[in-house]
């Protein structure tokens, strides 16, 4: 036996405990052509490999539960990111059943699509599934929202044989052996049809699988960007790389993130308007002051007892790593009341270790103009006031939107990261997003910015 | 797969493939027997190339270039060390408490990418050129190596640095060999775009239970690699992410040396390169081209992927100047979905030395082979008797309208012998005889010739017996009813044991060449037949066919290498829609479903 065991063994343990310095300094893996023909070649192959279910899909028409008279493909799956689910209203196991991790995945959803992915459920039992009782159906589903970044949610019924042959273009209704079970409403399950026409990426899943592995593939398979496609898998590989090594690398999550990668941060909105309030001290402030800079908002109640310290803390990470930056600024808002004054927050400021100077304001403003800055602004969710029975202590009197949300120089709404999670995980997830996100803004240059901004990249 | 670097425009792209389409070129150079043209498989593919306008045997046949080691022994200056930046696991722990000597030889260091580029899938007359995601290897002076092929040799072991340079995420599956479970391309197992990740093959062979002795029995020779990534599997290998691999021991070798197999003594049997112009792979599979020469895949089709177009070695109907001697081929079923029974033109016999990664105790003598997508045969055809100009086909002769499975069942077309004139013959690959090299002396192989030896498994040495059904679900394929989840081991079996499964087609019709990682099986019976296998399914395997309501019990050890490693459908769009589960060996198994042990995401 040659006696490699110590050695090498030795060895790879030290690897694996450099692997986080090397990562940092290992030249960025080139991903883009090499030449102008690659170019082209790549688009080609894209080209191709977009021959999917739209190019073939029947472009039906379809009624959905608001009486809508729409087109199936050129209206809801064109360029679009969708899940497709099948139903009928009749249907007392499977469809209960699908549409209960349909809400839960459209919540979750929602934090990396937005509306830039859509639900469509598609009554396979059309001849009894009349408009009406769609509507009623989809009431009962209780999916409206006023949220203005929940996915929507469309019920919708046609004609039973243009509906079958959706189901046949789309493969869950075989022409061969198996067609006759195939073809029977209840056939339908729990598959779901998830996939991009845009990008022409596809899959089936079974919604009664793990969750945490469907939101993998949904956002794997339909993601507009890489960044969203990976993000779950790129946090298992630090996940694991954790477990299997010790904490030692856990400070490499710039590993996580592949440098080649240039990121597309979306533009979700445009601030048009001004905020006013006082700073510290009573100073009047206007955020316009610092609009040619980065910035990120944030609510502020300094006794909320649900979730303001995981946001104090994120903006304190942020004014550690960008405080020195000169466009970078950081902004806390809070409604003016007994407790939360500009004094107040002067003491506050101090306590947590924030100059008068940092480029960070702690801003009471007007509960109304707040509330109306903050949710047709900012798209953040109104404050409610939280009803007396589920107060958790006597300054528990709102219950706020606690995402933090970034500005870029020309005042367009780029993120909002929900850095409080009951999940600890995915609030440091979205912190980390954040902070990329700050740190990429940061360094595009301002014109580039304006010209090269894609606000397609998620798509409304 | 080797491309021109003429660019074709758009324009004349189109002009050749009407002209082309327009005269009938079907009977051009082809045998007077009958030749099925196979059909545009389904409406969605209107206005493909129709297989009649294919023109035959213009083309040499491919062939797949040996990737050489950037480095032997020590890390090449490329890597800039081994296990750093996007690499995730350099070394799997468990080889340093390995007890037989599996560093015998130093380490090679390789370097391998997957990237788009051009392939010349057609024959150059039709002037069409195909875009195609490829690997290829990269050579020390980072030139890129098309069709690479990997030669590894037992107690070697052997790194690749595995580069994505495309768009999507992917996973290299070693198909065949016995790897550790971060390096063997499991689907959940990524290499994300712009990344790289290391892939170690110890190149060790599965210990005889009870012995620190290395089982020569299971020595693979015969490997292939494609993508495995999850929900991707079928497109990615059908634009072009598949090539392969040789492995050779001891044994082997000495065959080779000694003239037993085809070979060029003391080229054929001496690495790292073991070239050898007597033995070659013949990969098979089936495609649909549009009018500009573009591969068509159609996502709708969830039965499993047809082509129109057949293809040996990424070229349509190629031919192959052989000399009046034996030759060493592997047939590798490359499709998707297409099952293939393979004979020569003349109906001629030829000797079977393996099935899948392993060759036999001793050759068979057959007129056919049956293979589904996956599946590999190692054959020797022997060419001496015939005179120069002599041209001889390899032909398909079972017939397959769609992704379902062929026509009949398993065991109507599983035999040793054809007789009469079949039904259905759709010719693939044209032989051209030459007068033979005399300073190559032929190889003496008989059909009595000692090959590998077989270590039976015994039915006294079973554990545990599980039962895995595989069937269509819902629209969706599905093992027992479930569907893959990447976090649950759906069989855990203690490793060092062995256990007897029965894989049960339960699916009214359809077909399914079920594919396990990390071991080779052993089929016990067909419990549909009462049968117990023939001569050539009688040893070790690693994908079993399952024709309509088979039910095959088969036996395996589960050694080496801690799980997760999956099995699952080798109908790359069953595999894609979750026909897929996991077995996860480890230190004390388990009857019921446990979550993974461990994960290299
Ligand atoms: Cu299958």
């Amino acid at each position: 036996m040659p006696s490699y065991s110590n050695y090498v063994f030795k060895r790879f343990q030290v690897l694996l405990g450099l692997a986080a310095l090397a990562v940092a300094m290992q030249r960025p893996a080139k991903a883009e052509p090499k030449n102008d023909g690659d170019a082209e070649l790549q688009k080609e192959s894209m080209r191709l490999m977009r021959r999917s279910y739209g190019d073939k899909l029947p472009d039906i028409p379809v009624v959905d539960q608001h009486g809508n008279h729409i087109r199936l493909f050129s209206d809801l799956i064109k360029d679009k990111a969708v899940i497709l689910s099948f139903f009928y209203t009749d249907c007392k196991d499977a469809c209960p059943l699908t549409n209960s991790k349909l809400t839960q995945m459209r919540k979750e959803l929602k934090n990396s699509f937005g509306r830039s992915i859509q639900i469509l459920s598609i009554s396979v039992d059309a001849d009894s599934d009349t408009p009406e009782k769609v509507a009623r159906y989809a009431r009962m589903q209780a999916i409206e929202s006023s949220d203005p970044d929940m996915p929507e949610w469309k019920f919708l019924t046609g004609n039973a044989a243009e509906i079958l042959k959706v189901r046949e273009t789309i493969g869950l209704v075989s022409n061969d052996v198996t067609r006759s079970t195939d073809i029977k409403p209840s056939t339908h399950g729990n598959v779901l049809v998830v996939g991009n026409q845009a990008t022409g990426r596809w899959t089936l899943l079974s919604a009664i699988g793990p969750m945490e592995q469907n939101m993998e593939r949904i956002k794997r398979i339909a993601g507009w960007t890489q960044e969203v496609r990976y993000e779950d898998h790129r946090k298992s590989v630090m996940d694991a790389r954790v477990a299997s090594s010790g904490a030692a690398t856990l400070q490499a999550p710039a590993s996580v993130v592949a440098p080649s990668l240039k990121s597309e941060i979306p533009v979700l909105g445009k601030i048009s308007g001004d905020l006013q309030g006082s700073e510290r001290l009573g100073r009047g402030v206007l955020l316009s002051e610092v609009k040619s800079k980065v910035t990120v908002l944030s609510h502020l109640y300094t006794v909320c007892p649900h979730g303001s310290k995981a946001v104090i803390e994120a903006m304190r990470s942020l004014n550690d790593e960008f405080g020195t930056h000169p466009d970078f600024h950081q902004v806390s808002m809070s409604a003016s009341t007994e407790r939360d004054t500009p004094e107040y927050f002067r003491t506050y400021a101090e306590v947590i270790g924030v100059g008068a100077k940092a480029p960070w304001w702690f801003m009471t403003v007007e509960r109304a103009k707040l509330n109306v800055f903050t949710t047709q602004q900012l798209g953040l969710k109104p404050s409610l006031l939280i009803p007396e029975e589920e107060r958790l202590n006597v300054f528990d009197l709102y219950e706020n939107d606690l995402r933090l949300v970034l500005l870029d120089r020309q005042g367009q709404v780029r993120g909002r990261y929900q850095v409080f999670h009951p999940d600890s995980e995915v609030g440091a997830s979205a912190a980390e997003a954040l902070r990329r996100d700050v740190r990429q803004l940061l360094k595009e240059s301002e014109v580039a910015t304006q010209n090269t901004l894609k606000t397609a990249s998620i798509r409304p | 797969m080797n491309s021109s670097p003429n660019e074709v425009s758009r324009r004349s792209f189109i002009k050749t493939a009407s002209t082309i389409a327009g005269a009938s070129v079907f009977n051009i150079g082809s045998s007077s027997q009958a030749n099925v043209p196979l059909p545009i498989p389904g409406s969605n593919f209107k206005g493909a190339i129709e297989n009649t306008a294919v023109p035959r045997w213009q083309d040499e046949l491919p062939s797949y270039n040996h990737i050489t080691p950037l480095s032997t022994g020590s890390e090449p200056a490329q890597y800039g060390g081994v296990g750093v930046g996007k690499v995730f696991h350099g070394v799997a722990p468990e080889y340093f408490d390995h007890p037989a000597a599996w560093d015998r030889m130093p380490t090679q260091f390789f370097h391998m990418r997957a990237t788009a580029a051009y392939s010349e899938m057609l024959p150059k007359s039709m002037g069409l050129k195909t875009p195609v995601w490829a690997y290829e290897g990269v050579n020390a002076a980072g030139a890129g190596i098309r069709a690479p092929q990997f030669r590894f040799r037992i107690g070697q072991p052997a790194l690749v640095r595995f580069e994505n340079t495309l768009p999507e995420e992917l996973s290299v599956h070693m198909h065949g060999g016995h790897w550790p479970s971060h390096s063997d391309g499991h689907a959940s197992f990524l290499t994300l775009p712009g990344e790289k990740r290391d892939y170690y093959y110890p190149n060790v062979l599965p210990l005889i239970p009870g012995t620190n002795e290395p089982d020569i029995s299971e020595a693979p020779s015969t490997l292939w690699f494609h993508d495995h990534a999850a929900d991707m599997t079928a497109i990615h290998v059908n634009r072009g992410l598949a090539s392969n691999a040789k492995c050779f021991d001891d044994l082997e070798l000495n065959l080779i040396r000694e003239g037993i197999l085809p070979g060029i003594r003391g080229v054929s049997d001496t690495g790292p390169a073991y070239e050898n112009p007597y033995e070659m792979y013949l990969v098979i599979g089936d495609r649909v081209f549009t009018k500009e020469g573009a591969i068509w895949y159609d996502s709708n089709n969830h039965d499993g992927y047809i082509g129109n177009v057949e293809m040996v070695n990424g070229k349509a109907y190629p031919r192959l100047k052989v000399e009046a001697r034996k030759y060493r081929f592997r047939l590798l079923g490359g499709s998707s979905a297409r099952h293939r029974r393979y004979r020569l033109s003349n109906n001629a016999s030829f000797l079977r030395i393996g099935n899948d990664s392993v060759m036999f105790p001793q050759p068979q003598r057959t007129q056919a082979v049956l293979m589904s997508p996956g599946k590999r045969a190692d054959i020797i055809i022997d060419f001496s008797k015939y005179r120069p100009g002599t041209k001889i086909y390899l032909e398909n002769i079972l017939e397959q309208k769609g992704g379902r499975g062929p026509e009949g069942k398993l065991e109507d077309s599983d035999g040793t012998t054809v007789s009469g004139t079949p039904a259905f013959i759709h010719q693939l690959l044209m032989f051209e005889v030459v007068a033979a090299n005399p300073a190559n002396p032929d190889a003496s192989i008989t059909d009595t010739t000692a090959l590998r030896p077989h270590r039976k498994i015994l039915e006294s040495e079973v554990s545990a017996r599980r039962s895995f059904r595989f069937e269509r679900k819902n629209g969706h394929w599905a093992i027992n009813g479930g569907f893959y989840e990447k976090t649950l081991a759906n069989a855990c079996p203690t490793l060092g044991s062995t256990e007897e499964w029965t894989l049960t087609n339960g699916s009214g019709g359809w077909w399914h060449p079920i594919h396990i990682h990390l071991e080779n099986h052993q089929t016990v019976r067909n419990l549909r037949t009462g049968k117990t296998p023939l001569y050539h399914n009688s040893f070790n395997q690693d994908t079993q066919m399952l024709g309509p309501n088979d039910s095959v019990v088969i036996r395996m050890r589960f050694r080496t290498f801690k799980g997760p490693f999956v099995f699952h459908c080798h109908t790359n769009e069953h595999e894609d829609l979750e026909m897929m589960f996991q077995f996860d060996p480890r230190a004390v198994g388990s009857l019921t479903p446990q979550p993974v042990q461990q994960f290299f995401p």
